[in-house]
């Protein structure tokens, strides 16, 4: 009688998908950890970009004079102009004028049209006295 | 464009838009007609006429008719009735013939006729009058009545 084998195929195969799940989930962690490489890169990058100003001395187009760094009227009026062009179509005064008059226009030129219309056509024909005709015919009448 | 070019383009429509309201206008001409009945008809006579129509020829041309009491049988003599008539016509001649029928419309029951002409012209109203001078008795014998029982 043959002795019991240890490990059978399908055994060999479970810790085969077992090694590689914790391979991948060690792999995850290295990854999503902020204390990774490259996070570690960044922190190192990070002294370099808040690295102190030059002094006043080292920048020689830096004005010494401190009026000429104010900001003067005309710049706050630039600001301003640039905010108002930054405003969108709609929220313009302009635009609500012109299209209440383009609506108005509209609106009376339809209504002008028809006017006009129904005035080149003859406009109203003259109500029938029916106390002194027996009927009244021909354009614009219903008989 | 060349301003030259505008200020043409701009006269031309100008020019389409007058000439468009000018002559598209249309306007109302009224025509008071008064049928009438003289000698030697008499009001027997018409009084037999149950079925009338008035024609409108010529300009414009319309179809009247007046039966069941409207009109006709005519309930006076010698005015058998008035009507107006409008038109857009504002040139020619508008020939407005009245026919008085003892039954219907059958030549051979004709009664008695009468046109007469109006110009068409720029009046806004005008007034006439169609009177009836014969009466056809062969046609229209006076015992020949339509009441029903």
């Amino acid at each position: 009688m043959l002795p019991p084998r240890k490990g059978t195929r399908g055994s060999r195969s479970g810790f085969g998908v077992g090694l590689t799940l914790l391979v991948s989930a060690l792999m995850a962690v290295i990854v999503a950890t902020p204390w990774s490489s490259a996070r570690a890169a960044e922190d190192e990058e990070t002294p370099k970009s808040s690295a102190p100003e030059p002094s006043q001395v080292e920048d020689n187009d830096k004005p010494h004079d401190k009026s000429l760094l104010e900001k003067q009227p005309a710049d706050a009026a630039v600001a301003k102009q640039n905010q108002v062009n930054d405003e969108a179509f709609y929220q313009k005064w302009q635009f609500w004028a012109i299209t209440g008059g383009v609506v108005v226009g509209v609106v009376g030129l339809v209504f002008g049209g028809r006017a006009l219309y129904h005035s080149l056509n003859g406009g109203d024909v003259r109500p029938c006295n029916t106390m002194a005709f027996v009927g009244c015919y021909g354009q614009g009448q219903s008989q | 464009m060349k301003p030259a070019k505008i200020l043409s383009a701009a006269a031309l429509c100008a020019a389409l838009l007058g000439a468009t309201l000018v002559s598209g206008c249309d306007t109302y001409h009224y025509y008071d007609m008064d049928v009438k009945a003289m000698s030697p008809v008499t009001q027997t006579e018409i009084s037999g006429m149950q079925f009338c129509q008035i024609l409108v020829t010529g300009a414009d041309t319309h179809t009247i008719n007046w039966t069941q009491g409207i009109g006709c049988p005519p309930q006076g003599f010698p005015d058998i009735g008035s009507f107006e008539f409008s038109s857009f016509a504002d040139s020619g001649n508008l020939v407005f013939t009245f026919n008085g029928y003892a039954m219907n419309l059958d030549q051979s029951m004709l009664c008695s006729t009468a046109s007469t002409t109006m110009p068409a012209n720029g009046t806004i109203t005008q007034m006439g009058t169609i009177t009836l001078t014969s009466f056809n008795e062969t046609n229209c014998p006076p015992h020949v009545t339509t009441s029903t029982p």
